[in-house]
C-alpha cells in the first residue's frame, strides 16, 4: 500500500510544498493528495488508480525542479517516489541500479562504498536521481565521465498505454529503443514513471581531489578587468580545458551581481587516474587570474558555492595557492547540499565559444546595474567548465542530449525571500537575458540562445518557463535537429493520451 | 455533407396557422416534461438577437428581424468553435479551438456580456482551460447557471468553471482526464470528448467521446467530476453529436466514423439499452422542443415521445448545425460550406418545418447561438 496523505494529514502541508516558494502557497494550484510510493509495484498501482479517477498524476522524485513541474496540480494527485530508495533488488545481477527516490548524495555513498564506483551527476546532495537522471545528470565529474544518461544501461519505466493501462516496461537498446533514447536526457514528467535506471558499468570514482576557491573583489572590478576576467576564464574552456588531461579540472565562476560584494571561482581537480600526483594543471589554470589579485576565501553567496570543502587531507600541495586536497566521498557528499529553498528563478545557456567582448561588456553592464528598490544580491551567472567526455559526438545519437559541442554551461540564477521582490528581480533578470541574447543571435530568436555558432540552447533541467513565449521553446531545448520531432513521436507512442503532461512537457 | 440548394425563396406559409394550442399553453404543457425550459425567462418569444463564430477569429452580432438579420457587432475572439448563450440569457460563452494559450498546451473559454437594449458583446472574462485541456469544442451550462462544463477535444480533458453573478467565469475548479484510443490510428489515437450535456436534473453529465468510442455519465460531486457510468458505442464507431430527449429519457448520438445514428434509453443518470440504430452520414443533432421531432443534417426524424423511436420526416437543407428557437418556431440550418444561414418556420407543436428563408451568408461560420429576450 502506498502512504496517502490527503488535505487533512499534518504531513500534507509539508509534501505538498515546493522548494522554490515561488509555486508555494496558491491552493488553486495545490494537488488534492499525495501518494508516497515504496515501491514499483505500488507506484503502478497507484497510477492506475490515478488514471482510472480521471486525476493527472505528477511525478516527483527528489523536488527539486526549477519550475512548477513537480508541484502544481489542480486538484490531482502528486505521485512522491522519494521513499522508492532501493539501489539493488534481486535479478540485478552485476548491474547497478539507483532507484528514483534516492538522493543524489546517497547514490554516491552507496555507489562508492559498495563499489568504488560513482556517477557524473549534480553537487547537491538532496537532488533527487530520479528527475536529475532522466534530464541529463550532469555535474563535476562530467567533463572527466561524461553525463549520467551515457553510463544508463538500462530503464524501468511506468507507462500508460492508449487503453489507459498502467504497464511496467524495461527497455533498453534492445527494447523499445525509441523509448529508451527518449528517456535518456529528454527530461522527467514526459513519457511515463523511472522506477529504476540500471547501469551496466560505471566509472571508478576518483580517490581525491584537489579543491580550490578565488574570490574577487566587485569594488575593485572596472569594466575592462571583469571583461578580462571572464574572457579569460572563457578562454581556458575554449583551449587548454579541452585537452584531455584537463578533463579532471571542473571550474565553475559564479558572476554575482556587484551587490553581492564578490565573484568566486571554485574549482575541483583530479588527474584522470582519479588521483591528485600532478597539481600543474591546477597551477596553471589558477595562473591565469593572478593578475586580477583573486583571493583564496572560503564563505560563499548563495549559488555560487558548488561544493563545500571538508577538512582537507592535505593542504598547501601547491607552493602558491591556497588548495585543499580532500577524499572525493568528503569533497562529494559534504555539502549538506540541499539548495536554496527560498524563492528562485533560473535561466540556462550552453556555449559552444569563448565570451565575445561584447557579451563580457553586457554581462558587466547588467551585472552591476543598480536599480532604485530592487535588491539584487543572491543574483549569480554561473558559468561551468562543460565539454570534455560529454562532447562525445557519438552520445547525441544514442541519448536525447544533443548539446555535445559546448565548453561552456551558465546557469542563470537568484534567490529571495519575499514575495514582493519578484516583480523587480524578476524583470531584471529577464532584461539581463534578453539583451545578452540579442546580440549575436539571428533577429527572429533575438532574447534566446538559440542554437547557432556561439549557442546550443538550454538545458531541460533548468527549465525556465519564460522561453515559452517562443514558439520554437522545443528547439532551444532539443535543437534544430530530428530529436524533437522523435520525442513528438515517442510521446505519440508512449502516451497518447498525454497522461503525463506539464507545461514544458514534450507535445505530441 | 449533402450539397446545398439556393435557399432564398420562399416556401409554403405554415399549415393550420390557427390549429390547437397557444404558445402559453404550449410553454406550460412542455414544462412537465423540459426541465430546461423552467430556468428560461418567463416570456420565451422568438430570437432577437444572433451570434455566430466564424473561422477568421471573429464573432459576429445580427439583430434578427423575423427572417433577416443585420450585423451590428464584429468582436475578436481566437477560433470560436462552440459559442451558447446562458439560460438566463445574458451572458455568450465562447469555447476557443486552440491548442495554446500563452506558449502553454491549453484551450481557453470566454465570457461575454450581452447588454440587454441592443444584443452587443463586451469581454466580460478569458479563462485558461487546465494544462493539457486543448481544443475545446463543446460546453454546457448547468440548469441553474452556476456552473460551465467544457469538454476539451484535443486533451482528452473536461473541465468545470464556476460562473460568477455577472455571468462572467472564474478558474477552472474541476478536471477529468480521460484516457481511451479506437481502432482508428489516425482519428482515435487518444480520448477525444466530443460533447458534453448536463441532464435534465442538473446532477449528471453525459458525454459522448469519438476518441474512445464511447459515452460516459458523471456524477458532480464535491464540486468534482466522478465518473459514474460508461458505455462503449461499438469499436470504430466515433460517436459525435448527442441530444436528450426533452423527456430525459432518451438520448440520440450520432456514431460518426461508423454513419449510424442510435437511439439509447437514458435515466437515472445512466445510458441504458440501445433501442434504434439507423443509418446516418452527418450529424448536427437537435431535438425540437416540443420533443417530437429530430433534426439532423441529413433530414428530420419524428419522434415517438412514447418509445423515442425515429421515423423518416422531412428533408432539410444541408447543414453543419442546426439550432432551434426556445419557443419552437424557428429553425435555423447552418452551412459551414457555403456560410449560408437559413431560417426556416417551425411547427411549434410538431417541429415541422415549413418555410425557408436565407438569412444570412457569413464566411467561415462555426457555430451560432441564439438569444431571446
Amino acid at each position: 500500500m502506498t502512504i496517502k496523505i490527503t488535505r487533512s494529514d499534518p504531513r500534507y502541508a509539508l509534501l505538498q510544498r515546493s522548494r522554490n516558494l515561488r509555486w508555494d502557497g496558491n491552493p488553486a494550484e495545490a494537488a488534492a493528495e499525495i501518494e508516497l510510493c515504496e515501491t514499483a509495484e505500488q507506484t503502478a498501482e497507484a497510477l492506475q488508480r490515478v488514471v482510472n479517477a480521471g486525476a493527472r498524476p505528477t511525478v516527483r522524485s527528489g523536488g527539486h525542479c526549477y519550475e512548477d513541474f513537480v508541484v502544481n496540480n489542480p486538484g490531482g494527485t502528486i505521485l512522491d517516489l522519494s521513499l522508492l530508495k532501493s539501489d539493488a533488488l534481486p535479478g540485478d545481477g552485476n548491474r547497478y541500479r539507483i532507484s528514483p527516490g534516492q538522493v543524489l548524495g546517497e547514490a554516491y555513498i552507496s555507489l562508492y562504498k559498495r563499489h568504488g564506483v560513482t556517477i557524473p551527476g549534480g553537487s547537491c546532495f538532496e537532488v533527487g536521481a530520479g528527475g536529475h537522471i532522466s534530464g541529463g545528470g550532469y555535474g563535476v565529474l562530467s567533463r572527466l565521465h561524461g553525463l549520467t544518461i551515457d553510463w544508463v544501461s538500462a530503464i524501468e519505466i511506468l507507462t500508460v498505454d492508449k487503453k489507459g493501462h498502467v504497464a511496467l516496461r524495461t527497455i533498453d537498446e534492445k527494447h523499445e529503443p525509441d523509448l529508451f533514447r527518449a528517456c535518456r536526457g529528454g527530461g522527467g514528467g514526459n513519457f511515463g514513471i523511472v522506477t529504476g535506471f540500471l547501469f551496466d558499468r560505471l566509472p571508478v570514482a576518483p580517490v581525491e581531489v584537489a579543491n580550490a576557491h578565488l574570490s574577487f573583489d566587485w569594488h575593485s572590478m572596472t569594466e575592462d578587468k571583469f571583461t578580462a576576467l571572464v574572457l579569460a576564464f572563457g578562454d581556458y574552456c575554449a583551449t587548454r580545458g579541452c585537452e584531455h588531461e584537463e578533463w579532471g579540472l571542473y571550474a565553475a565562476i559564479g558572476l554575482t551581481h556587484i551587490s553581492s560584494g564578490h565573484i568566486g571561482l571554485s574549482l575541483q581537480f583530479c588527474n584522470p587516474d582519479g588521483r591528485c600526483d600532478d597539481l600543474k594543471p591546477l597551477d596553471e589554470f589558477l595562473d591565469r587570474f593572478e593578475e586580477f589579485s583573486g583571493t583564496a576565501r572560503r564563505a560563499a553567496t548563495p549559488g555560487e558555492q558548488r561544493f563545500s570543502p571538508r577538512s582537507p587531507a592535505a593542504r598547501e600541495q601547491s607552493e602558491k595557492y591556497d588548495i585543499d586536497r580532500l577524499m572525493w566521498l568528503d569533497a562529494t557528499v559534504g555539502d549538506s547540499g540541499s539548495g536554496h529553498s527560498g524563492r528562485a528563478a533560473y535561466k540556462s545557456c550552453y556555449m559552444k565559444k569563448n565570451f565575445t567582448r561584447a557579451e563580457a561588456k553586457c554581462i558587466y553592464k547588467h551585472l552591476t546595474r543598480v536599480i532604485p528598490g530592487v535588491d539584487l544580491r543572491g543574483s549569480v551567472m554561473a558559468v561551468d567548465a562543460y565539454g570534455g567526455a560529454v562532447n562525445r559526438k557519438e552520445m547525441a545519437d544514442s541519448t536525447s542530449v544533443w548539446q555535445r559541442s559546448s565548453i561552456m554551461k551558465l546557469q542563470f540564477q537568484q534567490y529571495w525571500e519575499y514575495e514582493d521582490e519578484d516583480a523587480g528581480r524578476l524583470a531584471w533578470m529577464r532584461e539581463f537575458y534578453t539583451d545578452l541574447y540579442s546580440q549575436q543571435v539571428d533577429p527572429q530568436y533575438a532574447g534566446t540562445p538559440f542554437p547557432n555558432e556561439y549557442y546550443e540552447g538550454c538545458y531541460i533541467n533548468y527549465p525556465d518557463a519564460d522561453m515559452l513565449a517562443y514558439a520554437f521553446w522545443p528547439q532551444l531545448y532539443y535543437g534544430t535537429g530530428d530529436l524533437y520531432p522523435f520525442l513528438q513521436q515517442v510521446k505519440r507512442r508512449y502516451d497518447p493520451n498525454n497522461i503525463f503532461h506539464h507545461k514544458m512537457s514534450i507535445r505530441g | 455533407m449533402t450539397q446545398t440548394t439556393s435557399s432564398t425563396t420562399r416556401c409554403r406559409s405554415v399549415d393550420n396557422p390557427g390549429d390547437g394550442w397557444t404558445r402559453r399553453e404550449f410553454l406550460r404543457g412542455a414544462a412537465a416534461g423540459i426541465v430546461a425550459v423552467n430556468q428560461l425567462p418567463k416570456a420565451m418569444g422568438p430570437p432577437q438577437f444572433a451570434y455566430v463564430g466564424c473561422g477568421d477569429d471573429s464573432l459576429r452580432v445580427f439583430r434578427v428581424h423575423g427572417e433577416f438579420w443585420t450585423q451590428i457587432q464584429r468582436v475578436p475572439s481566437r477560433a470560436p468553435a462552440y459559442v451558447l448563450v446562458s439560460p438566463a440569457q445574458r451572458t455568450l460563452y465562447v469555447a476557443n479551438d486552440v491548442d495554446e494559450h500563452e506558449g502553454q498546451a491549453r484551450g481557453t473559454v470566454e465570457a461575454f456580456d450581452i447588454r440587454p437594449e441592443d444584443g452587443r458583446l463586451t469581454l466580460l472574462s478569458r479563462t485558461a482551460l487546465s494544462l493539457s485541456a486543448t481544443r475545446p469544442r463543446h460546453m454546457a451550462v448547468s440548469p441553474d447557471g452556476k456552473l460551465l462544463a467544457v469538454a476539451a477535444y484535443g486533451g482528452g480533458i473536461y473541465n468545470l468553471v464556476a460562473i460568477a453573478q455577472d455571468g462572467s467565469l472564474g478558474q477552472v475548479s474541476s478536471i477529468f482526464k480521460d484516457a481511451g484510443c479506437g481502432p482508428h490510428a489516425q482519428l482515435q489515437a487518444s480520448a477525444h470528448p466530443h460533447t458534453l450535456l448536463f441532464d435534465a436534473g442538473g446532477r449528471h453529465l453525459l458525454s459522448s467521446d469519438f476518441g474512445s468510442d464511447r459515452l460516459s455519465v458523471f456524477a458532480l460531486e464535491d464540486g468534482g467530476l466522478r465518473r459514474r457510468m460508461q458505455r462503449s458505442t461499438g469499436e470504430g464507431s466515433g460517436p459525435r453529436n448527442c441530444v436528450l430527449h426533452p423527456s430525459g429519457s432518451f438520448v440520440y448520438t450520432w456514431h460518426g466514423l461508423e454513419g449510424t445514428l442510435v437511439c439509447y434509453r437514458y435515466g437515472g443518470g445512466g445510458v441504458c439499452e440501445e433501442i434504434q440504430r439507423v443509418p446516418l452520414s452527418a450529424g448536427g443533432l437537435t431535438v425540437h422542443p416540443s420533443g417530437r421531432m429530430l433534426y439532423t443534417a441529413e433530414g428530420g426524424w419524428r419522434i415517438d415521445a412514447t418509445d423515442g423511436r425515429l421515423s423518416r420526416g422531412q428533408r432539410l437543407p444541408a447543414a453543419s448545425q442546426i439550432v432551434v428557437s426556445h419557443d419552437g418556431t424557428s429553425v435555423y440550418f447552418l452551412d459551414g460550406l457555403t456560410g449560408s444561414i437559413d431560417q426556416a418556420t417551425a411547427d411549434d407543436r410538431t417541429g415541422e418545418v415549413h418555410c425557408r428563408t436565407n438569412a444570412a451568408v457569413v464566411d467561415n461560420l462555426s457555430s451560432i447561438a441564439l438569444k431571446t429576450v
